[in-house]
Formats: C-alpha cells, sequence, structure tokens
C-alpha cells in the first residue's frame, strides 16, 4: 500500500491515465476506483496540479524565447534573469484551472497512437451571425471546427472565432475572405478582424498580400482588401513587417497605419486612445427641478498630497463610509472640497477636464476625485432592467440605498464591496480589459426609488467612463462588433447641444471599435421628488 | 484537450477585471467547460464518465487555496530536482514536444520515458506532501 490508501497499482493507474496511455480496460479499473475513493480523486487532482505546474513552466520559457526572439535580445544573462523571474498571480491560477482539466482528462503527453489519431481542429466558431462556409461550401455554425488550411468566406455578418491552441480570439466582420494557416497565423485576402491575444499567443501572425502583423501581447484590428491594409493597436504593441523584406517597425497603443496596394505607407498617426475620446463640453452646473443632483468632491491643494498617493485611491476609500449608510451618513466628506451644483447628464466620454469645468479646481489631484449624484427617480417602465458600462476609475449605481452596479477599473476601492458583476470582454467598452461590466438583472416598478451614483478619478487627470441601461426584453440595434446599443442612462432629456455633441462621441466609439450606444428618450429615468419605494433585485 | 481547456480559462481569466472572482469562474470552468470538452472528445480519445468529471471538478473547486498553495511549494520542490530531470519534464511538458520524438532522440523506449516522467511526478508529490499536510489528502 502506499499513501492515502491507494495501492502502488492504483497509483499506477493515476499516473497512466495523466500520460494518455491507459487502454480501455484499465480505464474501466480507474473509473471504478475513482467513483468509490475520495483520496484516489485528491490524488488525481494534486498530480494533475504538478502536470499543470510543469506546463506553466514550459510556457512561461516559450514565451520568454518568443519575447527575446521579437525584441531581438542576444544576452543570455538577461535571459537568464529573465527566466527566473516568478511566475505571476494569474499564471498560477490558470494553472489551477487547467490541473482540474488535466485531472479531468490527463495530460496526454503526444506520442502515442492514441493521440496521433486525433483530429481536431485550430480553431472554434463561438459565434456566427449571417452565412459563413469555408472552402467554398461548408457552412459554418456555432461550435464548428476550423481546421488549418481552410478558407473562411463571408459576404455579410460576422463570425467570433478562438484558436485552441493559442487562445487567440478573434472577431471579423465581412465581407471576408480569411485563410486559417495554422494555429499562430492567419492570411486575410478581404475583410476585418479583431485579435484579443493572451500571453500564449503572443508571436501570432496576421498576413495581408504586402504587409505582416505580428501580435507582441496585444489587442488590435486589422483590415484589408484589395486597395491595401490598415491596422490600429488597441492596446498592447504589434510589430509591422514588410512582405518585401524591409525593417519591421513596432506599433503602440492608439496608433493607426495604413498601407496602399504596394505596401507602401500612407498614413501612420500615433495617439493614445484614451486620450483621443471626445469630451463632452457643455456644462453640468445648471440645477433645475428636474435634474437628479449631486455635486464633485476632492482633496484641498493644502493636503500636499504627491502622485504616490494615487496608488491609495484615496478618495475611493474615503467615500466607502456613505456607501456603507446607504448613502445617509455624510460625514465622510466633511474633510473635502465640493464644486459647484451639478445635474446628471449622463456618463459618457471623457472626463479630463472635468474638474475644472465643474468648479473643483483648484484640488489636490493626486487625491483624485468623485462626482455624486443623489435623487429620486421614476424608471420609464416596471419591468428587469441592468447596467452596462466602465469607468477609469470609479464608477458605481444603487437602487434605494443597495449598490447594484459596479464597473470600475481593477484599482478602485469599489473592487472591494463584493458587488456582482459579469465582465464582457468580447463588447469592448473604452478599451478596457474587461469590456463592457454588467450588473445582475434588477426589477423595478414605476414608482420612485432613491438612485445613487458615484463616478470618479483616483488620481491625475485621464478619466473615462460610460454607463448604459438595458431593458429585458427590449430589442436593440447594434455595432459593427455584434454588441447591442444599449441606451446611455440618464434622466433627463439631453439639451440640443448635448445630442450633437454625444452623436460624435456615439460615432466616435463606434469608429474606434470601443462599444457605441444610443440616446433614447424611452429609456430616461425621469427625476420625480417623492418619497422612494420598495425595489427588488 | 487539456490545452483547450486551459486556454478556454485563459482567454476567460484574461476577461476578468477582479481576478478575485476566480474562485466562482473556476467553479463555471470546470462545471461547463469540462464536461463541453468531454462530450465534443469521448469519440476521440479514452476519456472519464461525465460523473467522475463532475465529482472532480465539484471537489477541486472547494480546494482552490489548497492548490494555490500546491503551486507554490512546488516552486521550491522543483528546485531540489536535479538538472537533468528538470530540463526532461519541461522538454516534456513543451507544447509541440512528442514523448515519441523525445525517446528517439534520447535512444530510450517511449515506455521509460513514462515511466521517468511518473518518477518525478511521485517525487514531487511526495515533496508536496511533506510541505503542506493535506495537499495528497
Amino acid at each position: 500500500m502506499t499513501s492515502n490508501n491507494l495501492t502502488e497499482n492504483d497509483e499506477d493507474l493515476l499516473h497512466r491515465y495523466l500520460d494518455g496511455v491507459l487502454t480501455r480496460s484499465e480505464l474501466e479499473s480507474l473509473e471504478q476506483l475513482l467513483r468509490s475513493n475520495a483520496d484516489a480523486r485528491a490524488q488525481l487532482r494534486s498530480l494533475a496540479t504538478i502536470d499543470a505546474k510543469w506546463q506553466q513552466l514550459a510556457m512561461d520559457e516559450s514565451t520568454t524565447l518568443i519575447s527575446d526572439a521579437c525584441s531581438g535580445t542576444q544576452d543570455r544573462s538577461a535571459t537568464t534573469r529573465q527566466r527566473r523571474r516568478s511566475i505571476p498571480l494569474w499564471a498560477s491560477l490558470i494553472a489551477i484551472a487547467a490541473s482540474l482539466a488535466i485531472a479531468a482528462f490527463g495530460w496526454f503527453l503526444p506520442g502515442n497512437d492514441s493521440t496521433a489519431q486525433i483530429e481536431t481542429g485550430i480553431a472554434r466558431v463561438i459565434r456566427v451571425e449571417g452565412q459563413a462556409t469555408v472552402d467554398g461550401g461548408r457552412p459554418l455554425s456555432q461550435g464548428a471546427d476550423l481546421f488549418s488550411g481552410e478558407v473562411l468566406s463571408m459576404s455579410n455578418g460576422l463570425i467570433e472565432l478562438a484558436f485552441r491552441d493559442s487562445g487567440v480570439h478573434v472577431i471579423a466582420t465581412a465581407p471576408l475572405q480569411v485563410k486559417l494557416d495554422s494555429d499562430k497565423r492567419m492570411s486575410l485576402a478581404n475583410g476585418q478582424v479583431k485579435l484579443v491575444v493572451p500571453p500564449q499567443g503572443i508571436g501570432f501572425v496576421v498576413d495581408t498580400e504586402k504587409r505582416r502583423f505580428i501580435d507582441l501581447g496585444t489587442s488590435f484590428v486589422v483590415t484589408a482588401n484589395s486597395l491595401g491594409s490598415e491596422v490600429l493597436v488597441l492596446d498592447g504593441k504589434i510589430s509591422v513587417e514588410s512582405t518585401d523584406h524591409e525593417p519591421a517597425s513596432l506599433m503602440n497603443e492608439g496608433e493607426f497605419a495604413k498601407f496602399d496596394q504596394n505596401g507602401r505607407t500612407k498614413k501612420r498617426t500615433a495617439s493614445r486612445l484614451s486620450l483621443a475620446l471626445p469630451e463632452v463640453s457643455t456644462a453640468a452646473t445648471n440645477v433645475n427641478t428636474r435634474s437628479l443632483a449631486g455635486f464633485a468632491v476632492g482633496y484641498s491643494p493644502s493636503a500636499e498630497l504627491n502622485k504616490e498617493h494615487i496608488r491609495e485611491d484615496l478618495i475611493g476609500r474615503q467615500l466607502l463610509p456613505l456607501i456603507h449608510s446607504g448613502f445617509q451618513d455624510t460625514g465622510c466628506l466633511q474633510p473635502l472640497q465640493k464644486s459647484e451644483p451639478l445635474s446628471f447628464r449622463g456618463i459618457a466620454g471623457a472626463y479630463h477636464d472635468y474638474p475644472q469645468r465643474t468648479g473643483l479646481e483648484p484640488y489636490a489631484e493626486s487625491g483624485g476625485w468623485m462626482s455624486w449624484y443623489h435623487g429620486n427617480v421614476v424608471p420609464p417602465r416596471s419591468g428587469r432592467y441592468r447596467f452596462w458600462g466602465y469607468a477609469d476609475n470609479h464608477l458605481m449605481v444603487a437602487i434605494n440605498g443597495e449598490p447594484v452596479f459596479e464597473g470600475s477599473r481593477r484599482d478602485s476601492s469599489f473592487k472591494g464591496l463584493g458587488i456582482s458583476r459579469t465582465d464582457n470582454p468580447a463588447l469592448p467598452c473604452l478599451i478596457a480589459p474587461a469590456g463592457f461590466a454588467c450588473s445582475d438583472w434588477i426589477e423595478v416598478t414605476d414608482q420612485p426609488l432613491q438612485l445613487d451614483i458615484l463616478f470618479g478619478e483616483v488620481g491625475g487627470r485621464i478619466t473615462s467612463g460610460l454607463l448604459l441601461i438595458e431593458r429585458e426584453g427590449e430589442n436593440y440595434e447594434e455595432t459593427f462588433w455584434g454588441q447591442p446599443k444599449w441606451p446611455l442612462f440618464l434622466t433627463e432629456s439631453p439639451t440640443a447641444g448635448e445630442t450633437s455633441e454625444l452623436n460624435r462621441l456615439l460615432v466616435h466609439l463606434e469608429e474606434k471599435t470601443m462599444g457605441s450606444f444610443s440616446i433614447a428618450e424611452d429609456a430616461i429615468w425621469k427625476v420625480q421628488e417623492r418619497k422612494p419605494s420598495n425595489t427588488s433585485e | 484537450m487539456m490545452q483547450e481547456v486551459s486556454v478556454a480559462a485563459l482567454r476567460k481569466f484574461s476577461t476578468l477585471d477582479d481576478h478575485s472572482a476566480f474562485g466562482a469562474w473556476a467553479c463555471l470552468i470546470a462545471r461547463y467547460e469540462l464536461l463541453t470538452a468531454r462530450r465534443r472528445h469521448a469519440r476521440d480519445r479514452l476519456v472519464l464518465s461525465e460523473d467522475i468529471i463532475t465529482m472532480l471538478a465539484d471537489e477541486g473547486a472547494c480546494e482552490l487555496e489548497l492548490r494555490k498553495e500546491q503551486l507554490q511549494a512546488l516552486d521550491q520542490c522543483i528546485k531540489k530536482l536535479t538538472p537533468d530531470r528538470r530540463e526532461l519534464a519541461i522538454t516534456a511538458y513543451s507544447a509541440g514536444t512528442t514523448v515519441r520524438e523525445m525517446a528517439r532522440r534520447m535512444k530510450k523506449t517511449e515506455g521509460s520515458l513514462y515511466q521517468m516522467l511518473a518518477r518525478i511526478r511521485t517525487e514531487l508529490h511526495r515533496c508536496v506532501s511533506r510541505k503542506i499536510p493535506g495537499a495528497s489528502a
């Protein structure tokens, strides 16, 4: 007997399963063992975790080597140093998930006949809207496999794919003709593809006729047709090569480049997308009886804060007692200075100049700022709603004193409040890795309810946000990338000037692939000065 | 198949803005990805039945803290391996490596290589069990 009441034969079965070399009769014996013996199941998970660790180490070395190759690093000592770095937390967490997978299926080291016979695709269809075919014939549907060398065509619609080994996530739009050369390369003849590349997919290549785009850990959009190609880097960096062996160049987040049919660069622009986001300029200080009223707070310049304080999210932590009290106890606001009275105009776009526009300046910029809107509103119709959005940095909505939506960036103290939220990276929002954040469904009646909105900045001057509302059962027009254009969450009708600016913003968002929205009069939650009623979630 | 599931895991993990939500997420991975993958590939190779995968996933989801500790302990245990054994394992677990090719290169049989890898696995398992009582239970 060995440890845990397992015989050597039992342990041998576990190892052979992990190695993928069990015979059918041995598998039956193993199943019998695992069904009846919790120790055996625990040991299988434990051994699988060891396999996951090795896989992690192997992947880490491979990533380092690719990274070295791309950066031209020849310095072995530098390489050695990189290899010694500790594996980050996310990698460990992935290893845990992988260990569950290994325990379920085994590691299956290739090299035996059973694995050699397997024919699985290199990519899988996650979603298809419109008609997609491969090699001019086989129609594609959700869950279908795509194999190496196949040419995918679409005359209209879009298709979402995930590459199996590299984990590269692709949304492609018609008219489309793209060849899947391998799990690390695709050739785009016509159409537009947006890629999100995880760490193990670094080095993924998109070939066009004259230009080659190599991912260096990023998200980017490539467009190609008979007139040439374009690339927009959404996040991270890529290497751009010419098929004529011209020197490669690097492109970073926000850069856009256009190449003609001969591969010559026609245009190249550099900008940080987050800085390029339009800011609505109309005043937010015209408070009237129909306004959801609020104000912004920040620390006085005399607080003598420095950049180190940005990491501490002083303003977010300062306001936690207000949230915990159901937005009743305003004592925590006492030490702060206030802006002019504000009227809620929705949250959309950039807010880089917000402290200036609201009269909060001068304030201690490193301490951040927060706007708080509070009042009683009436939903346009009873039913189930949910909030969508994201903010750099703070965004929270509370109904009747209870937070129901948190769409903050990860450096916000609001993240610690445990508010239920799902992230939707396939629906890009303000280039956040999380994509759109989404609340649970919230059931409301047509009676007034207390609404509180917090939106703010941990420190510095780069702020953006988007807050939208969806009603269950409604149909919404969709963006190019298949994101429903949920209405901007508003509590009163925008003025003509605001509408014009918001339209400019939504066109910008849609064109830059960062998600979009609509402005709908029938989605406005109008302010009504009555006592709040019950709301159930 | 393992690659596919872990890639799915990584893809989904990278989507989590709040990485502390890993626990709930891992349960989902365990439940859905594993069972979906099993159904898709059951024809191709010998895999455990659904009821066992469900048991492994459900129990595994409750052991997340233990697994994190085990992964940390493994760092130290792997350092104790001889460089040859460490190199062998990393090569074997690298994407694109086949045991057959390794065996040919090393002039060994595939069976003996699997045995060597199993011995390394066992050694690490014992090392971790000494450091974290309960890791093997």
